[in-house]
């Protein structure tokens, strides 16, 4: 499964940064944040239900990331290795939480954006945006309703447009499994948001 | 097989419009936020590495096991064998009504001679082969989790916490010599999970008094298991109560307690908001192994994987000491502080009252965070 890096100009200049990073670069490190952290929050976040247990996570994986860059050999894709990490910190935190939090998806959007943030935004009137709100809001709620192995499938696929190859290789299943999985998923979600459709 | 099954036709408009009713929801990802507290801990050493579960285990086998508790696990466990042995009773280790008629009776003979630490709580909340485990070693004993027992309101309201707060939260429980405790674990059963759908919640009766928020009206409700009115004094005081620190109780016990599993499961009462944003919110509780409630004392102690939020910081600790009575909270030795998003609003000071920079770091002796103030002193 290991793939040659550096050989598409884009994994050259990723190669590159890492290098950069490897040495101490601040800047490096931060392209390299700045390249990945949605992704890597997104997962959490379908790992963990909350948006803050996903923040606190998130920052301790850049910043273990940032101690240990060093160690990655380039013998993986930097994004499969950095998945891992992300994964084993959100499987260790569930682990750990004897207690877990249930708080649902729609909390992300309140806390990532304050509501006058969203009301600045002058896309839509209140109304609108209130309308637009609740919908999102319900949707994440489906998101976060549906089982594990569902949840990932779909905070991959449809928050972050993956591709199905990609997908597989960060989970460590088939395509063909994430196929099925995201299907019955899209089933799941088609029938408890249908009236929104 | 499968094959078919996605390739089964999908309703074009239907699929598409999915996609974008998904698309459209996605959540915001606090980039900026998260690069400010990431940025801000790269110049830290890193932080030694959590011992693993077989470490944590050693350790803890390794611990001297008090010598009272040996004595009393042996006689548990003479007297068990006793009653195993007795002519015409039935097996209590093998028969299927193992919570009937002999645990019944092998109960207060456990609780009266065996004179371990914390025997009211440990021997009646588990059956008796549990019973003797829990003996031996008192400070896992009562897990938080456990399925209430209805012997154990009565059991748990002789043992108080003392208000010596310069104790460890395990020294806290076993110390306790009469009074009245509360312990989450034991009070109502979880509620349904539909409760939250039909949530009308009845008149709270606990209020403000001069001597702070009265607490009793939320303990009966807890020990009469009555979800719905322990839900509405905990929603009472958390927005009535006059000190932040029994503000913070509330939100705690809230938080705790709406989990699943827990007594106030699917009662949307868990609504932090913007909390730890604002220089004025308090403390958080958001997990804890167990945790008891001593409303005489003004102390709620939290043990176990604790961890908690004050603005600014969280932190993750052995256990937390909230004591309404000097508005403050008292983390045990070794918890570990991460600044958070809004760490301009922590201020942390060490014991000589110098300011400490660092954005990790562990209070080796516990440290004392004033409410008040808001402002973390580590010893």
């Amino acid at each position: 499964m290991a793939s040659t890096p550096a050989q598409q100009p884009e994994d050259r200049q990723e190669a590159a940064t890492i290098r950069l990073a490897q040495a101490g670069d601040r800047d490096a490190f931060e392209a390299l944040y700045r390249r990945y952290h949605r992704e890597v929050f997104l997962y959490l976040l379908s790992v963990l239900r909350s948006p803050q247990s996903a923040e606190d996570v998130a920052q301790d994986v850049f910043v273990k990331l940032f101690h240990q860059i060093g160690s990655y050999r380039q013998q993986s894709p930097f994004n499969h290795w950095l998945f891992r990490m992300a994964r084993n910190a959100g499987i260790d935190r569930l682990r750990r939480d004897k207690v877990r939090r249930a708080t649902s998806l729609d909390a992300a959007a309140e806390d990532a954006h304050p509501l006058l943030e969203r009301l600045d935004s002058g896309m839509a009137t209140p109304e609108e945006l209130q309308d637009t709100e609740r919908r999102a809001a319900l949707v994440r709620q489906a998101v976060a309703a549906l089982p594990q192995p569902f949840r990932e499938i779909v905070a991959l696929r449809e928050w972050q447009d993956l591709p199905y190859d990609a997908i597989a290789s960060r989970l460590g299943i088939s395509e063909g499994t994430v196929k099925s999985r995201l299907f019955r998923a899209r089933q799941m979600l088609g029938q408890r948001l249908k009236r929104l459709l | 097989m499968r094959k078919s099954i996605h390739n089964q036709p999908e309703a074009e408009g239907e699929g598409q419009a999915l996609s974008r009713l998904l698309a459209s929801a996605a959540p915001e990802v606090p980039t900026a936020r998260l690069w400010a507290a990431i940025s801000a801990r790269l110049d830290q050493a890193p932080p030694a590495p959590e011992p693993s579960w077989w470490q944590r285990l050693l350790a803890e086998v390794a611990r001297p096991v008090p010598a009272t508790s040996l004595v009393a696990a042996c006689l548990a466990m003479g007297l068990l064998w006793a009653i195993h042995e007795q002519p015409g009773l039935p097996h209590v280790m093998s028969q299927p009504a193992l919570a009937s008629a002999p645990v019944a009776k092998a109960k207060p003979a456990l609780a009266t001679k065996a004179k371990a630490p914390k025997p009211a709580v440990a021997s009646a909340a588990m059956p008796a082969s549990a019973g003797q485990a829990a003996t031996a070693k008192p400070d896992l004993a009562a897990p938080a989790l456990a399925a209430p027992a209805p012997e154990l309101a009565k059991a748990s309201s002789l043992t108080p916490m003392p208000r010596d707060l310069s104790q460890p939260f395990a020294s806290v429980q076993q110390a306790s010599t009469g009074g009245q405790r509360f312990q989450s674990a034991y009070a109502p059963a979880a509620g349904p999970a539909g409760a939250a759908q039909a949530l009308s919640l009845p008149a709270a009766q606990g209020r403000a008094t001069a001597a702070g928020w009265d607490w009793d009206a939320f303990q009966s409700a807890m020990e009469a298991r009555n979800s719905p009115q322990a839900a509405a004094e905990l929603s009472a005081a958390r927005s009535q109560a006059a000190s932040k620190a029994e503000r913070s109780l509330a939100a705690s016990a809230i938080h705790l307690l709406t989990q699943p599993g827990q007594p106030l499961e699917g009662y949307p009462l868990d609504d932090q908001g913007d909390a730890f944003s604002d220089p004025k919110a308090g403390l958080v509780v958001e997990q804890a192994v167990q945790w008891d409630l001593n409303t005489a004392q003004h102390l709620a102690g939290f043990g176990g994987l604790v961890q908690a939020r004050v603005p600014g910081l969280r932190a993750d600790g052995p256990s937390l000491t909230l004591d309404w009575a000097s508005q403050s909270a008292q983390f045990g030795a070794g918890t570990r502080f991460i600044r958070t998003a809004n760490e301009s609003l922590a201020q942390v000071v060490d014991a000589s009252g110098a300011p400490v920079k660092a954005n990790e770091f562990r209070a080796r002796d516990g440290a004392v965070y004033d409410l008040a103030k808001g402002q973390m002193v580590l010893h």
